[in-house]
């Protein structure tokens, strides 16, 4: 008497299809609005073979936000789900359903299909009256439209499997739509949180790249969002380029395609929750028995996080900075989160006695987690990589005066003593952990006798970043306090910063890192900074006689492998302000073997602040009729502005 | 072929650490009309939902002629099943809902849909049904479920909402099919008057169990009441192997709860030489408050 058989229902599809018209009749309804109608309302205007390749692209790029597909896969792939797997949510009609003569397989089956069927036939209809539409037009391109189809099926099998997915865990109606919103970003809103508190609290954190990337990956929405068309430009005879419309392609055929195939994956394991499925749960959050706990404390954790978090940095004022305040705002809602998860679960709000047990189980884990990271049992704080296994460290201070090309360039360093320089000023750092995380973000300005006004507090963030030699990668960064007495100390993480930030060779590299073999100096200016009487600020620029271009870039050339020229500072001190000039060089080069063009596509600037020290550069300039007495040092600058 | 149509042999269901089931063990007879009782809670509507194939029980099996019921689609397809609670899709009609179980069951009946219009004249067979009242709604539950032409028509609260003469039209038709093609018929309810009439089995349960089952007769011949009037006032002392369960006075008149039949026990009492004598038959009610005697407050629930 057992049937092995009967694993579709078509009267149950067709059931399916009549009742829920309104989800596939609108989704069908806007994208015959947005393919067939467009394509003839477009082409009142002419309709060419490029407007045929793009329009239909158009819908997949992603370029603001989300691609039109992929909002309404995620739209109608939950409505689909929802409407096909409601009979799951009420006590009538899972017994309605459950006991017709189909196996489960059947039911679930002949629901998946007839939901995916929601977005799928009506993607196939509008496609080939968007063919017809085009043909009409006088202008087919079927590469397109296909694409169209394939995607935004594709993006349609995901997000309605992922939606199915949820549907599988939940006995509630209303808990499904707020499972797939959350499980989308879930991941990704995570790690943005982890990120924030390990940032605070831990010491040199820098963010974890590993963590970002599983994240991106888990959460399809935001990672899907990376998928885009690409219009290729394209270079004339004359060296203009222009955009190839008519080349237009879509990029993200790989990860959709791939999603696509974890929504199989996810339709075959929603199919196995179902199998197991029991259906008292009607009515419950949760359905799956092994899954209660798991929401429980993952809403408690979740609220810990978020709302912890969140309300931490909001009362930040009142609260005591540190880890034990922020550990006082996780318990709070960590046990709120608790109780309501608790209280969704069981049905009603009076759960307490039953449960505390298990809130504090939580509260103790949180409390040990924060424990971890503050004292720092796991090493991470402490750790500095062994010079001799590292095989390059890149170096990155922000902003250093002056404010030129070289502003914000990193270092990358390879040379032992580098690699060693850069380990020493690490262990500074975090053998001064106490100091620098209670030196408060201060910047203070102090006015000389001479009426200078110099800086002589802030603060610089650092951020290090060590490949070792198996390839492994070792990220830091830090908030550096900066004072003059600090500068002036060579043990200080400040001074070992600054000695790094100016050793040898380094200044050349900041300002033309970039530069390649051939390029070639073709003009130089200085400017000329000016106020006018309403004070806005412009500045004129004096050129180079062209005669003395070669000898002014072997001198500039020449300062700057010797640190006369390029010196880097991290306050804005009275050496900084005496020894750099309101004035800039501006280089201009052209790129080796490129012909000269009218847009200048041709051709890159690097300005460089002339400073003091750099006497051979400031001589190469006055040799070719350069008036020197015209130049300006920022103090004098300053002073001046004041009278 | 088995005589037994359904069988559940140590059935566990447990929620949430409740045991809605623990251990129940029933045998519903083939061709019967299989009563099963029991106070609220007691684990009738989770059993018939065991018995349709809906939940699975965590231990035990259920069976019809032998074969497993869950995910049985073959087993299922001759069960037709009214709920205690009705569903039907929004906005359809009962003969949008014949049209779908028309889709699943094989044996559906059309002519008989068609010839059961004159029996429930009252629903317009094309309103959406949610708009009926509840007594139509379940009149229509009963009009499609018999045209699923099913061997086992299980019925949970039946005739709720159902008026007296359609009640009594309901159960002429399912007395009908049970007379004319051996239906088999396992129908709860937690009032044992509304059973008497109709069934020929019975089954109480009471937490998850079932306390007894026995067929009406098995049980109406092993008990009866009888009224008598003895010579003296006072009762004469009895003998000891007539196993009387309760005696009751007015007046003169003792009634005897007494087990036995009839004939015997009205032989066994003859020798007293009484002023009167006679044997009356007893209620099911009656039938189950002596049989259990109060061994269990439930019992006593079900006949109150």
């Amino acid at each position: 008497m057992r049937s092995g058989t009967s694993y579709f229902n078509k009267t149950l599809f067709a059931k399916h299809f009549a009742r829920f018209w309104p989800i596939w009749g609108l989704y069908g309804l806007i994208w015959t609005m947005c393919l067939p109608l467009g394509i003839l309302l477009d082409s009142r205007s002419g309709w060419t073979q490029v407007r045929a390749r793009v329009l239909p692209l158009n819908y997949l790029d992603t370029t603001g936000w989300f691609s039109a597909a992929t909002l309404l896969a995620v739209v109608f792939g939950l409505l689909a789900a929802m409407a096909v797997f409601s009979y799951l949510y009420s006590a009538r009609s899972v017994s309605l359903f459950h006991a017709l003569p189909l196996r489960r397989e059947g039911l679930f089956l002949t629901s998946y299909l007839a939901g995916l069927g929601f977005l799928i036939l009506p993607n196939l209809a509008v496609f080939l009256l968007a063919l017809a539409a085009e043909a009409a037009c006088g202008a087919v391109v079927f590469s397109s439209l296909f694409t169209w189809l394939v995607v935004s099926s594709l993006l349609g099998l995901f997000f309605y499997s992922f939606a199915v997915f949820c549907a599988m865990f939940t006995g509630h109606i209303l808990a499904l739509p707020a499972f797939y919103v959350v499980l989308n970003g879930l991941a990704a809103g995570l790690a943005v949180l982890f990120g924030q508190m390990a940032h605070e609290f831990l010491f040199g954190f820098d963010g974890a790249a590993w963590l970002t990337a599983v994240a991106s990956w888990l959460s399809p929405v935001l990672r899907l969002s990376a998928c885009h068309v690409v219009i290729p430009t394209v270079m004339d005879a004359a060296g203009n380029g222009w955009a190839d419309y008519a080349s237009a392609y879509f990029t993200g055929l790989g990860y959709v395609a791939l999603y696509a195939l974890v929504g199989v994956a996810l339709a075959a394991l929603a199919l196995a929750v179902y199998r197991r499925r029991q259906l008292e749960t009607a009515g419950d959050v949760v359905s799956v028995s092994w899954v209660r706990p798991v929401f429980k404390y993952g809403v408690a954790f979740c609220a810990a996080v978020a709302l912890g978090e969140t309300l931490y940095s909001l009362f930040s004022a009142l609260l005591p900075r540190g880890a034990w305040g922020l550990l006082l705002m996780l318990l709070l809602w960590g046990a709120a989160g608790y109780f309501v998860a608790e209280m969704l679960l069981r049905k009603k709000f009076w759960v307490f006695r039953g449960s505390w047990k298990g809130c504090v189980v939580l509260l103790c884990c949180l409390t040990a987690a924060m424990c971890l990271m503050e004292f720092d049992v796991t090493g991470f704080e402490r750790r500095v990589p062994d010079p001799a296994r590292v095989q390059s460290v890149s170096l990155d201070a922000g902003s250093t005066a002056p404010y030129d090309d070289a502003n914000g360039q990193g270092l990358l360093l390879d040379g032992p003593e580098d690699i060693a320089a850069v380990t020493e000023l690490h262990r500074a750092i975090v053998a001064r952990k106490a100091a620098i995380e209670g030196a408060e973000p201060d910047y203070t300005y102090e006015q000389l006798d001479s009426g200078l006004e110099v800086e002589t507090s802030g603060q610089a963030w650092v951020q290090l970043r060590y490949t070792l030699t198996n390839g492994s990668v070792v990220t830091r960064s830090y908030r550096i306090p900066l004072t003059q007495e600090a500068l002036d100390d060579p043990d200080t993480p400040a001074a070992r910063l600054d000695a790094l930030l100016n050793a040898p060779g380094q200044a050349e590299k900041a300002y033309f890192g970039a530069m390649a073999e051939g390029d070639y100096l073709i003009s130089a200016v200085v400017t000329q900074p000016h106020y006018d009487e309403e004070g806005a600020y412009y500045y004129d620029e004096k050129p180079v006689d062209s005669a003395g271009l070669e000898e002014l870039w072997s001198a500039v050339q020449a300062d700057l492998a010797d640190g006369s020229l390029g010196r880097r500072y991290l306050l804005e001190n009275q050496a900084r302000l005496e020894n750099c000039y309101v004035n800039d060089l501006i280089l201009t080069f052209r790129r080796a073997g490129q012909a000269a063009r009218a847009d200048g596509s041709d051709t890159y600037s690097v300005t460089v602040t002339l400073q003091t020290t750099g006497a051979r550069t400031l001589a190469a300039l006055e040799q070719y009729g350069f008036d020197l007495d015209s130049l300006l040092t920022q103090a004098q600058a300053q002073l001046k502005e004041r009278q | 072929m088995s005589e037994a149509m359904i069988e559940a042999r140590n059935v566990v269901k447990a929620f949430d650490g409740f045991r809605a089931l623990d251990g129940l063990t029933m045998t519903v007879p083939r061709g019967s009309i299989y009563g099963l009782v029991g106070p609220n809670g007691a684990g009738k509507s989770t059993l018939l939902r065991h018995v349709t194939g809906i939940y699975r029980q965590d231990s035990g099996s259920v069976l019809l002629e032998g074969n497993p019921i869950y995910e049985n689609p073959a087993a299922k397809a001759r069960i037709a099943s009214i709920p205690d609670e009705l569903y039907y899709f929004l906005s359809a009609s009962t003969r949008d809902m014949m049209r779908f179980f028309k889709g699943f069951y094989p044996r559906f009946d059309g002519a008989r849909y068609e010839a059961l219009k004159d029996v429930f004249t009252t629903i317009n067979e094309k309103q959406p049904i949610r708009r009926l009242s509840k007594g139509m709604q379940k009149q229509a539950a009963f009009w499609l479920a018999l045209c699923c032409r099913p061997d086992v028509l299980v019925l949970d609260e039946p005739v709720d909402g159902l008026d007296p003469v359609m009640r009594r039209q309901v159960w002429g038709l399912l007395m009908g099919d049970v007379a004319e093609h051996g239906t088999t018929v396992l129908v709860s309810s937690h009032n044992l008057r509304e059973l008497e009439d109709v069934c020929d089995h019975v089954g109480i349960l009471s937490k998850g169990k079932v306390l007894i089952e026995r067929s009406l007769n098995d049980l109406q011949e092993n008990l009866v009441k009888m009224q008598v009037v003895f010579q003296e006032k006072e009762m004469p002392r009895m003998p000891e192997d007539l196993q009387v369960l309760h005696v009751s006075r007015v007046g003169r008149i003792h009634t005897l709860i007494v087990r036995g039949g009839a004939t015997e026990v009205t032989n066994r009492l003859a020798a007293f030489g009484p002023i009167l004598l006679e044997a009356l038959p007893l209620t099911l009610e009656e039938i189950f408050i002596y049989e259990l005697g109060g061994e269990d407050y439930a019992v006593r629930d079900i006949v109150l």
